[in-house]
């Protein structure tokens, strides 16, 4: 049987053939316009433009989405209000997950809806909601899990990496050559190029522990993936930033050493010279003739042999360390004589207080030394023996020296910045309460002889010594705060992102801030030395080097190894003194 | 069977007297319309307007393409509506129409609310997209909104939709030459302001979310049409409960009225029609019947569109056709699909 529309056509054949020309025609616009029809429905694949989307990992979307955006420019408005989100890269799957939301992939011969994978937007939302609730916002209804279809359901396609997905490591980096000059680097070699993966995991240069012997074993993790260490040196950092590090660490010690050595000096041959209030600056300044020791100390070792453990592919930062000599030496240098010289500050205010705003006399205030001292060695006593019993010394890797807290936040802030910002504090109430009274009483002061104007002189003196430290003092607290805020955010994207795209999205610590902290850790040693230049520094070592010649005319029998050393030291202040003796005598007022 | 027309004169005369009656929608013809109306030349040679449809097309050039879009939007929702009734839609092409819509039965009723609805949305949609330089968005609500939301967008501007659409589709019904019967013109018209007063009804709020990080913290709102296929849905419904009415004297003027006497007056947004339709279960070319002789149904169903129903008791024959379709895909990271060829075997059933 045909149909009843073939059997209409063929009788209204009979009619005429004109007719026949009619309905073919009729027929072929039927079919333009179903051609015509269906071409309008199809979902159309455009090229993604909005940038944030580009190169996620397919190129064409279609419009409009699921949040009924008509286009791309719409889109890109909406999705860029993520970008702060992306780049702090709370997490991996972020950026993914939204622009498979915002642009949905579009495939020519795949016509149906092809969203991402439950999964996928469980971890982006595991990541950041926490992240978005600190800021006040919830995770958005219109992106919420329970309505994308779970991996592997056949009815329902969606978009997540394969669970049998294996990625390579990059090569670590190459051994360090034991032999040959002691400040050899290890020369950085970069990853071949690969596939951005965002999967989490113990990749180069991070440090797998993979041996159950290994003295780390479930004892470290980093970016919350256990058994897994930080390579010696700071990933982020060039090698080039690397040997810079260097070269700024050692000229700022040297520097700092030279500049202590001859302040402690100076006030060894002569204390009676500095007396409180200005007394402390002296004992800071021994202070960082220490610090800059423990930093020579390094320079001369080496980074590796300080601050690492381990060989070849498997040498990472020391982490808890069990008490290397090297390690330890570098460390109570540094952190002991720090911590001291810090509360030597304190020290320093508060004498100064005493004398500009109590109106104390040098004598009252040198009756309380012996407690000034006890407090400013005993406490950095205490703290440091806490740190080594608690096994909280590790390795930096900027910097190559052994400290607390570069392996730990509880030890940065316990041991490092809390009792920081604690001095800091302490000393600035101090300086303020000193300022006060010194404006208060200074018309008193006015009615005073000579001698009061010297000594008001001195007092200010003292004064603007102690204020300048508190500048560099809150710029290391600064540093420190920048780098315990965002070091897991650091860690976390060496285990789940790529180079290439950890470049490209900023991740990493800032080189600038951390050339800055040991800069500002050191230059108090250096400005200190400002102290000791004046004519009495030339006065006091003239006296004593004239105290040295009746020594030696006397001769006495007991003391005879000790009358070779002061004979070389006499020899080789005379020598540095000889200009001196030209400008004595050109300027004879001085005496009156 | 076969039939054969009695003689070809005797045809021929019917069809021409036919062919006099109800001229009101013989401009869907345009839907079989393939060049672009950009001259007012070509107004002379579109078929199934009368003069002042061909006057409205030389004043307003511009609308021509928007109607013969409307025209074949017309064919396709009918077409799509119907899929499952005996009357399928199949004759809506014109410009001659079958008796099934030329006899004032309750199939051109709704071809006549649907015509009339989707010229006035066709219109209302172009001025929305800006096809149409002729008119712009529809105008902002004057109600305040409630917080979190606010106008914006742009509105589907009916109004101008309804007034050129009417204008356009209403032309045959009032022209004042005697031709086709006073009845069938009031029945027209007013079949086709039932299909505006749909198009009105199908007015709906429509918004977009705004906010930081994807939050809906604000709506921008609209005034929107549904789809045209929404429109008749509603007007199938309206199809199915229309009332028979007849034209009788009322007062001083002849009116339509409910046939059964007892039955309320006629409402608003009431599909009328004058005379009864066949039960399109066989040919009959006097009828405007094709009937459902090789016609497919579902044997599964218990609607319309069911064998026995489709079929009216004559029976269906199954048939099986071998169907090969994409199966068992699967997602490859990133970014692709692969899916296997399946060879399916589908019944198929058709009435006899």
């Amino acid at each position: 049987m045909r149909k009843p529309a073939d059997e209409h056509h063929f009788t209204m054949e009979t009619s005429g053939m004109h007719l026949v020309g009619f309905w073919l025609h009729v027929l072929l616009l039927f079919q333009l316009s179903g051609l015509g029809d269906s071409a309008s429905k199809d979902i159309v694949c455009e090229p993604i433009t909005v940038p944030m989307c580009k190169g996620i990992g397919y190129n064409h979307t279609y419009m409009p989405n699921q949040f009924n955006h008509d286009n791309q420019d719409e889109v890109g408005l909406e999705v860029h209000q993520f970008w702060p989100l992306v780049r702090i890269h709370c997490s991996p799957d972020l950026l993914f997950f939204l622009c498979s939301m915002y642009t949905p992939i579009c495939l020519q011969d795949y016509k149906k809806p092809l969203p991402p994978c439950r999964s996928v937007c469980e971890r982006a939302k595991r990541g950041c909601s926490p992240l978005m609730i600190q800021y006040g916002f919830e995770w958005p209804e219109r992106m919420s899990c329970e309505q994308l279809p779970m991996l592997g359901d056949t009815d329902r396609l969606c978009m997540d990496r394969n669970s049998s997905e294996t990625t390579t490591l990059s090569p670590p980096f190459p051994k360090p050559t034991p032999k040959g000059t002691p400040r050899h680097r290890a020369t950085a070699k970069s990853a071949p190029p690969q596939k951005c993966d965002r999967e989490c995991h113990c990749r180069g240069p991070l440090v797998p522990i993979k041996k159950e012997a290994h003295p780390l074993h479930n004892r470290v993790n980093t970016g919350s993936l256990p058994n897994c260490a930080l390579p010696c040196h700071q990933p982020y950092f060039s090698q080039d930033e690397r040997t810079f590090t260097t070269f700024w660490i050692g000229l700022w010690s040297v520097l700092c050493f030279v500049s202590t050595f001859t302040t402690v000096a100076t006030f060894l041959i002569d204390m009676e010279r500095f007396k409180y209030p200005e007394r402390p600056i002296i004992f800071l300044a021994a202070c960082y003739l220490f610090v800059s020791l423990g930093y020579i100390v390094r320079l001369l070792a080496g980074h590796e042999r300080v601050a690492c453990e381990g060989t070849g592919d498997q040498q990472h930062i020391l982490y808890d360390t069990t008490g290397p000599a090297l390690c330890t030496l570098v460390f109570l240098l540094i952190y002991f004589f720090g911590m001291a010289s810090s509360i030597w500050w304190v020290v320093l205010s508060f004498t100064w207080f005493l004398a500009a705003g109590m109106k104390w006399g040098n004598e009252a205030i040198a009756g309380y030394s012996q407690y000034f001292h006890l407090a400013a060695w005993l406490v950095p006593s205490v703290k440091s023996i806490a740190v080594l019993a608690l096994s909280s010394v590790d390795g930096d890797p900027v910097a190559g020296i052994c400290y607390v807290g570069n392996q730990s936040l509880e030890g940065l802030r316990g041991f490092v910045l809390a009792p920081l910002v604690v001095y800091l504090f302490t000393g600035s109430l101090f300086l303020l309460a000193g300022f006060v009274s010194l404006f208060r009483i200074r018309s008193v002061i006015k009615q005073g002889g000579t001698k009061t104007d010297k000594l008001e002189k001195l007092m200010i003196r003292i004064g603007l010594f102690t204020v300048l430290y508190t500048v560099p003092a809150t710029i290391v607290v600064a540093c420190l705060v920048y780098e315990q805020h965002y070091r897991p955010s650091w860690e976390r994207a060496l285990a789940c992102s790529c180079p290439s795209e950890r470049q490209r999205l900023g991740m990493g610590p800032d080189y600038a801030v951390f050339m800055l902290k040991y800069f500002m850790c050191l230059v108090v040693g250096i400005t200190s030395g400002v102290w000791i230049w004046s004519g009495k520094t030339l006065e006091s070592w003239r006296r004593f080097i004239a105290r040295y010649v009746p020594c030696r005319t006397r001769k006495p029998p007991v003391s005879a190894s000790s009358m070779y050393s002061e004979a070389s030291t006499a020899l080789t202040a005379r020598a540095g003194t000889a200009p001196t003796g030209t400008y004595h005598k050109s300027a004879p007022s001085s005496h009156v | 069977m076969k039939r054969t027309f009695p003689s070809l004169p005797l045809c021929l005369l019917t069809f021409l007297l036919l062919s006099q009656q109800c001229t009101g929608i013989r401009w869907l013809a345009l839907s079989q319309t393939a060049q672009h109306i950009n001259k007012t030349q070509h107004c002379k040679t579109l078929p199934g307007l009368v003069s002042s449809q061909a006057q409205l097309c030389r004043s307003n050039l511009e609308l021509m393409q928007t109607i013969i879009q409307a025209a074949r939007e017309v064919k396709k929702v009918c077409q799509k509506t119907f899929t499952d009734m005996r009357w399928n839609c199949s004759s809506i092409d014109g410009p001659k129409f079958l008796p099934d819509l030329e006899r004032g039965t309750r199939e051109s009723a709704f071809v006549y609310a649907l015509s009339a609805a989707a010229i006035s949305h066709t219109i209302a949609r172009a001025c929305t997209s800006g096809d149409l330089r002729l008119c712009s968005c529809g105008p902002i609500p004057g109600e305040i909104p409630e917080p979190g939301y606010r106008w914006g967008g742009c509105a589907d501007n009916i109004h101008y939709g309804l007034l050129m659409g009417s204008k356009f589709s209403d032309a045959p019904m009032k022209m004042k030459k005697k031709s086709g019967s006073h009845a069938n013109k009031l029945m027209h018209l007013h079949n086709s302001e039932v299909g505006r007063q749909a198009l009105r009804d199908a007015l709906v709020m429509k918004c977009k979310c705004h906010g930081v990080s994807g939050s809906c913290s604000i709506r921008t709102c609209w005034r929107g049409l549904l789809d045209l296929k929404d429109i008749a849905i509603d007007l199938k419904t309206k199809y199915l409960s229309a009332t028979k009415v007849v034209h009788r004297p009322m007062g001083t003027r002849k009116q339509l009225v409910p046939k059964d006497i007892d039955i309320r007056p006629v409402r608003e947004n009431e599909l009328v029609y004058l005379q009864s339709s066949p039960d399109y279960c066989m040919k009959n070319d006097k009828l405007g019947s094709f009937g459902t002789q090789d016609r497919q149904c579902n044997k599964t169903s218990s609607g319309s569109d069911s064998c026995d129903l489709m079929c009216c008791g004559r029976g269906y024959n199954p048939y099986t056709e071998r169907v090969v379709e994409r199966c068992h895909c699967k997602y490859h990271w990133c970014c692709y699909v692969t899916c296997k060829k399946c060879d399916k075997t589908v019944e198929k059933y058709v009435c006899k």
